[in-house]
């Protein structure tokens, strides 16, 4: 049975519950939710504030790691004090301070094709930023064999992409990218912090849609940008029906490019 | 053979620094693959190419007037 919308709540979010087309069906929907975010660094932090002010019900964060000064520059839910202590405990005091009504779960682990699917399992939907191919692709896996919503985002230097994983009906993130860069660093590609919480934001907005049925989420579709310039691009994007992720059994082999 | 103009979007790590997008001139009929050859960038197979705002694979002809965007995989989060 779906918790309802208490006192609290409709004064907590009146402001969003007259968006146009918003309505208490949707805010329900959100507080009966969780949503797993994969990486609480400038993208996956900003996502999880944000869907926790929304009125997200339980927030599951992974990432592995404490709190370094170079991360100052784009972490919103962290402070200089902090530096040395791990960055999920960062993040759930801040969420906490701010929402405490959330439900905030945290794991201190890199997602790897062991532990993906039990952070996966019980999860309305998942939010993909880490900083790495591999975790990324874990999460893609995990995601498609437990039929769970999935929102992509990545970003570099000045340019970034987002786009929405309905399972089985949408392009996956092994549909469009099979390999890894091997040119990728980690701890290497250059971050403003107001680009990677824009793209935060934008996948936090993703998410309320996938979870809510608000809006129109973009499915088979991918928004890039470029900051540098203002420049804003969408594109049609298609399955793979050889995709060894998410691709039909009888087809999986030969995987086309 | 007649040419043919394309605009060019690179992304993320295959952009120069200070660079928007570029006009390339191809020969008519070219593929993405031949004409990455003349853009002196590194191919890989997890490119993701769009002409004109549709998803396409690397043997997808250009013709005159297309905006070819070039994707790599990218993971800053």
């Amino acid at each position: 049975m779906l918790a309802q919308l208490n006192t609290e709540d409709m004064e907590r979010f009146k402001r969003q519950l007259t968006l146009n087309g918003y309505t208490k069906e949707h805010q329900i929907k959100l507080k009966n939710s969780t949503a797993l975010i994969a990486g609480v660094g400038g993208v996956g932090g900003t996502t999880a504030l944000y869907l926790a002010i929304a009125g997200i019900g339980r927030l599951k964060l992974v990432h592995s790691g404490a709190l370094t000064s170079s991360n100052l520059n784009r972490q919103i839910l962290m402070t200089e004090d902090w530096i040395g202590k791990a960055r999920v405990d960062c993040a759930k005091e801040t969420i906490h301070r701010i929402a405490s009504g959330v439900t905030v779960d945290i794991y201190n682990e890199r997602m790897i094709a062991e532990n993906t699917a039990g952070f996966v399992r019980d999860s309305d939907i998942a939010v993909s930023a880490r900083p790495n191919f591999p975790e990324r692709c874990a999460l893609n896996a995990a995601c498609i064999k437990h039929n769970v919503p999935m929102v992509e985002g990545a970003m570099f230097d000045m340019d970034a992409y987002l786009f929405s994983i309905k399972p089985g009906i949408t392009p996956c993130f092994h549909c469009l990218f099979k390999d890894a860069d091997h040119r990728w660093q980690e701890l290497g590609f250059p971050v403003l912090g107001a680009l990677s919480g824009t793209l935060g934001c934008m996948m936090a907005v993703e998410a309320i849609k996938v979870i809510t049925g608000y809006g129109s989420p973009l499915y088979s579709k991918m928004l890039l940008f470029n900051l540098a310039n203002m420049d804003f691009n969408t594109i049609a994007i298609n399955r793979n029906p050889r995709c060894q992720v998410c691709g039909s059994p009888a087809k999986r082999e030969g995987e086309e490019i | 053979m007649s040419n043919a103009t394309i605009t060019v979007k690179l992304f993320g790590t295959l952009r120069r620094k200070d660079e928007s997008d570029q006009t390339l001139t191809i020969s008519e009929h070219e593929t993405i693959q031949q004409a990455i050859a003349r853009l002196s960038i590194e191919s890989h197979s997890s490119y993701l190419y769009s002409i004109n705002g549709q998803h396409v694979k690397a043997d997808a002809i250009l013709y005159d007037g297309d905006t070819l965007m070039i994707i790599p995989p990218i993971s800053g989060g």
